[in-house]
């Protein structure tokens, strides 16, 4: 609370920082991503589990004499869930937290 | 085969007294620091983004999905994948919707940040009914699973090993607080990850480095078709519920969402995600080499002869690789997984007790530091006294439901609401509170009148709904009450707050 007093005290109300455009440009930004991830890892899981639905032959193909292409579909989910996680947070290290920092100190409030 | 499990086995009592002394000296050294509200539900928030990593997973990574998900592949194969991989799927919905505003919005509880902007009274009762009831239908589930597997693995009585679970775990909490239970999952899951990279060692060096030689193997053993999807993805309907269950429903468990608590900021927050991701998921390639082991090396009909679902395939795969020793050693990290687990689960259902329900509502949030600190301790003996005794009540009966049950309530009950407090403006009280209880009641009735409940443990001939898992129906209709009720009237209040929480949420000024 005391340091959301302090951005009110600063330069800006609260009001006004969410009118600002830069805030609302971090905003949007963040929501697109955190949204599109969300929905990304959707679309692969569900992807995956409509595919064995539907078409269970279509997983059971060999890829090589010993593995059938299931394999590396399923643990390629795996894999993309961790780079799903990764892609978020090395863009919000990269991307959101320097934007923060620098509408903080046009906030006065750092 | 022969087989040691069952009988005593002096290398898995030594780690075990081991485990115990180390976590119990962790907790008396957590105890001398554990003096305010911070320190006993979040660890002085001193947590690193890596350690709460490795504890996220520590507490998600339970002896179930060890040994229950080893097992499936072995008995099952590719369907065991398909059925880890659900598992997986909610972190990254954890990290993008839930982890930073909770930790930016809230205090020590996710019923915190529902409750950020609406009349907290009526909201922290019926979330901490939402907390309590995931944390207890998990709780009972490991509890018995606790009480089998001891008695399996080590011939103790059933009621002595729930008994000596109990106990421990309520020391740990009562005692160290989050600190002391931090420390038991990190211990715990380096054990857990470290014990089943060596078992996965074993079987790739016994399969000359060569997995086309084992997935051989297993189709030449067990058909072509334990290498592609079975029997798991049956009706697609009753698939996606399950799935919308395990995906949302991470995001909604209480004692994971605990956590984001005890790092000091957001960022350590997004990063132990991404820590915690990355582990559960290496466990869930581990587990899958694992099943594929045991059922090359040590066949399905022993594994089924041991345990008719599956969950000594781990165990004698220890044995048939790495003798005695191994499988001594592979049991007491399965014993310790259990505690830790629980342990986890206490504090969370402690807290939705203490900190939401005396505290949020009887005390309208005000009272001496010293007051809060005993209640939660008060609370934990409670939990831990519920714990035991619904573990001895529920002996012998079909529980692995309850963790399905557990996902179904925290997607239904706690995640909508939770969602819709940091995201939609015109939420209102009412509608928080008909989201919360239309998404507990519908989990609860739907799973008892589905073939789960209703075929399998009441014996009826035809289940009154034909859906395995209620995600689907419970979820939807607790967004549908959400945004219906909220609509139907409005909260000038809570909307002229979220503007606040907006600033909040996104620049992380004022968090706690």
């Amino acid at each position: 609370m005391s340091q959301v007093d302090t951005i009110e005290s600063g330069r800006m109300t609260v009001a006004e920082v969410l009118k600002d455009g830069d805030f609302r440009e971090l905003m949007r930004k963040k929501t697109l991503v955190s949204v599109g991830l969300t929905l990304a890892t959707m679309a692969v899981y569900y992807g995956f589990i409509f595919l064995i639905a539907f078409d269970k032959s279509f997983l059971a193909r060999k890829v090589t004499e010993n593995i059938t292409l299931g394999i590396p579909v399923g643990i390629g989910v795996i894999l993309l869930t961790c780079v799903f996680t990764g892609i978020y947070v090395v863009w919000a290290n990269r991307n959101y937290d320097p934007a923060v920092a620098a509408f903080k100190r046009k906030l006065g409030a750092e | 085969m022969q087989t040691a499990i069952g009988h005593t086995n002096p290398t898995a009592i030594t780690f075990f007294f081991l485990f115990v002394a180390l976590t119990l000296g962790i907790t008396y050294w957590a105890a001398k620091k554990t003096k305010t509200a911070k320190d006993f539900y979040a660890a002085g928030r001193n947590v690193t983004g890596f350690q709460n990593g490795l504890a996220l997973a520590g507490d998600y990574m339970s002896a179930a999905s060890f040994l229950g998900i080893a097992g499936l592949v072995s008995l099952k194969g590719y369907d065991g994948l398909i059925y880890s991989v659900g598992f997986l799927v909610g972190w990254p919905v954890v990290l993008c919707l839930i982890a930073e505003p909770l930790r930016n919005l809230g205090k020590f509880t996710f019923s915190d940040v529902t409750a950020y902007r609406l009349n907290p009274g009526p909201i922290k009762t019926v979330a901490s009914l939402g907390a309590l009831m995931t944390v207890l239908f998990y709780l009972i589930a490991q509890m018995v699973g606790a009480g089998s597997l001891v008695k399996l693995m080590f011939s103790l009585p059933y009621e002595l090993a729930v008994v000596i679970v109990g106990v421990l775990m309520t020391c740990y909490v009562l005692f160290g607080g989050m600190l002391a239970t931090t420390w038991v999952q990190i211990i715990k899951a380096c054990l857990l990850l470290g014990g089943a990279t060596l078992l996965v060692l074993m079987v790739l060096a016994k399969a000359h480095f060569n997995y086309g030689w084992l997935f051989h193997e297993a189709t030449t053993k067990y058909g072509d078709g334990f290498l592609s999807p079975g029997g798991l993805v049956a009706n697609p309907l009753d698939a996606v519920s399950l799935g919308l269950a395990l995906m949302f429903g991470t995001a909604g468990l209480p004692h994971i969402l605990m956590r984001f608590y005890t790092v000091p900021n957001a960022k350590e927050a997004r990063k132990s995600v991404f820590y915690a991701t990355g582990f559960i998921g290496y466990f869930y390639i581990l587990t899958f080499t694992i099943g594929f082991g045991a059922a090359v090396f040590v066949g399905q009909d022993v594994i089924k002869g041991m345990d008719k679902g599956g969950n000594m395939a781990a165990p004698l795969l220890a044995e048939v690789l790495g003798g005695n020793v191994f499988l001594g050693f592979l049991a007491a990290v399965a014993f310790a997984t259990i505690l830790a687990v629980v342990a986890g689960l206490t504090l969370a259902g402690a807290s939705a007790l203490s900190h939401d329900l005396y505290l949020g509502v009887f005390k309208k949030g005000k009272s001496a530091e010293k007051d809060q600190v005993k209640m939660a301790r008060i609370a934990t003996v409670i939990l831990g006294i519920v714990a035991i005794l619904l573990g001895i009540v529920f002996k012998g009966q079909n529980v692995a439901f309850m963790v399905g049950l557990a996902f179904a309530i925290a997607a239904s009950a706690n995640f909508p609401a939770l969602l819709m407090s940091i995201m939609w403006k015109r939420f209102t009280t009412a509608g928080a509170v008909a989201s919360i209880l239309t998404g507990l009641i519908l989990a609860v009735v739907l799973i008892i009148l589905s073939p789960t409940v209703w075929v399998d443990i009441f014996k009826y001939a035809a289940p009154i709904v034909p859906l395995k898992n209620p995600g689907l129906f419970s979820m939807a209709g607790a967004f549908i009450a959400g945004i219906g009720v909220s609509l139907a009237g409005t909260e000038p209040k809570a909307e002229a707050m979220f503007e606040e929480e907006k600033v909040r949420s996104y620049l992380g000024v004022g968090a706690e």
